[in-house]
């Protein structure tokens, strides 16, 4: 029987908050289209709101770029049984945002609520040292928890805004940063633009969260670098060797991969979409969101194929781990000793030594 | 651009809440005016230890108090609110009691910060309006009304507090015109 606060918070509560926090994961992930494609459509819609102000703004003689968009939760909607996101765009000069919106989120309290209502049931309490208040008192540090993990999501969801051409008419600063946190609190980027660099010649800056467009990369190999959330369109690839490359959330769209070789290349949470593979070799690349050699602080997802193309392509122990493939490559592609567990690729048959 | 503001009231569902057996109702008064708070020194005071007991951010009796950490982050937001200390000692000198320490807030009575439309009843606000042109660059406003006074915070203090995991007042969201 309960008689002090942290009493409950060590025999019980601390239990019910990694139970809310794996439902909810579950939830986001069972549910993932439906509250994406709700997101999606919401963020859309403030960012067409956005590029109409900042036209208007620019008829009005003030230039605006937005540098920040930052996605705020306000616990005060939460505590009002209506959360939302505020959503601010501010320019590089200004303390104010120019323009502020609203996110809906009440489908997170369908998880949050059940949680709140069996951590304030009294049992267990004997009943004179029980306080609802006290008890609400360890709700805030479970909600940015819950803040966390649903950022981690709207960060792969942010990706499919970019490819959606969700930021094409609004015109964003050469560096820019969107954002989900607390209102005037922390806050985690997910989704970067850092000015573009070349991968031969960055002389040590940094290429994170960069852009590449219609780059073609040839013969002389690429090793060891960090191209982490970096975004390659139209790019081409052609007899090179990828060494030690980390490619973690990175975006490839309409790439063209012609005899290359990955090898021990981190490509979790990687997206490649309608892009080419031919003669491609992924030797020892790591795409398993669950790594030992990714970040303990961050939360990923499994490498994706989607609408590829694939001609002669080997994988040869690679760890293909919750990865996810929308193509039919049997006929294509040669598996030699990969882990697959929870990907798209456990159906296919593997060979047991690469000869060549 | 002013964001949205709430109203601190006290959350009456705390029970078993610290209570200061010495200070006076003369010289803290549940209305703290000016001149109570200009009389008002430092002060130290004693609690009867009870089973259980709870220190919540904020106190209503015998005037509005706040938690010495809560206090801070009130202070950071808005570095000209005052306050007058009020530590408090349990009064059998038990080993190992609580000795939380509360502040008296102040900020001088901004009345015309109320909007013509909000309805007084007996000295009280009913509904408070506030007016627009008054919140520009505050955090927290302190209105003292011959009924009550009241304590108002900015979306920005309110979240602050919140996050923080506050007890002791229930929020309310007032309108602006």
């Amino acid at each position: 029987m309960f008689s002090s606060l942290d009493e409950y918070e060590k025999e019980y509560y601390a239990a019910a908050e990694v139970k809310l926090l794996q439902d909810f994961n579950h939830w986001l992930g069972v549910n993932e289209e439906e509250s994406k494609i709700k997101w999606l459509a919401a963020m859309e819609d403030i960012l067409h709101k956005a590029a109409q102000a900042q036209t208007k703004l620019k008829e009005e003689g003030q230039c605006v770029n937005c540098r920040y968009l930052q996605c705020s939760f306000l616990y005060v909607s939460l505590y009002q049984d209506k959360p939302v996101f505020q959503v601010e765009l501010y320019d590089e000069q200004q303390q104010e945002p120019w323009l502020m919106s609203w996110l809906d989120t009440s489908d997170m309290l369908a998880i949050w609520k059940p949680f709140t209502e069996k951590a304030l049931a009294k049992n267990n309490w004997i009943s004179r040292y029980y306080s609802a208040a006290a008890i609400c008192s360890l709700f805030p540090q479970t909600m940015e928890k819950v803040l966390y993990l649903l950022s981690r999501h709207w960060h792969y969801w942010a990706g499919d805004l970019v490819l959606r051409g969700g930021f094409h008419d609004l015109r964003l600063s050469a560096q820019f940063q969107m954002m989900v946190g607390q209102y005037r609190g922390w806050q985690e980027p997910i989704y970067t633009i850092n000015p573009s660099q070349d991968i031969y010649l960055h002389g040590g800056k940094s290429l994170i969260a960069t852009d590449f467009y219609r780059a073609v990369y040839r013969a002389k190999p690429i090793c060891h670098e960090d191209v982490t959330e970096a975004r390659f369109w139209d790019c081409k690839w052609e007899a090179i060797q990828l060494q030690d490359v980390n490619f973690a959330d990175a975006i490839f769209v309409k790439c063209r991969f012609y005899q290359v070789d990955f090898t021990d290349c981190c490509l979790a949470g990687a997206r490649f979409t309608d892009c080419k593979f031919v003669g491609c070799n992924f030797q020892s690349c790591d795409g398993n969101p669950e790594s030992d050699k990714l970040p303990d602080t961050k939360i990923y997802k499994g490498v994706g194929w989607q609408d590829c193309h694939w001609e002669n392509c080997i994988f040869d122990h690679c760890d293909l781990s919750h990865a996810r493939l929308s193509d039919d490559i049997e006929d294509y592609v040669t598996l030699y000793c990969c882990q697959v567990e929870s990907s798209d690729f456990q159906h296919m048959g593997q060979e047991a030594v690469n000869d060549d | 651009m002013i964001e949205p503001w709430y109203l601190l009231g006290q959350d009456k569902t705390l029970h078993h809440v610290i209570q200061a057996t010495e200070l006076e109702q003369s010289k803290y008064p549940a209305i703290m005016s000016g001149k109570h708070f200009i009389q008002m020194e430092d002060a130290v005071t004693h609690y009867e230890m009870k089973e259980p007991l709870y220190q919540p951010d904020f106190l209503f009796d015998p005037t509005f108090m706040v938690e010495d950490s809560m206090y801070k982050i009130w202070q950071e937001l808005q570095p000209d609110i005052l306050g007058k200390a009020v530590q408090f000692f349990e009064a059998n000198n038990r080993e190992n009691a609580p000795m939380p320490l509360y502040w008296v807030p102040f900020l001088p009575s901004e009345e015309d910060a109320l909007h013509d439309q909000t309805k007084i009843e007996l000295g009280r606000a009913v509904e408070p309006v506030l007016r627009r042109e008054k919140l520009a660059e505050k955090n927290f406003l302190h209105i003292t009304l011959a009924g009550g006074q009241l304590w108002f915070a900015s979306l920005t203090a309110v979240e602050a507090m919140l996050w923080k995991g506050q007890t002791g007042v229930q929020i309310t969201s007032v309108e602006i015109r």
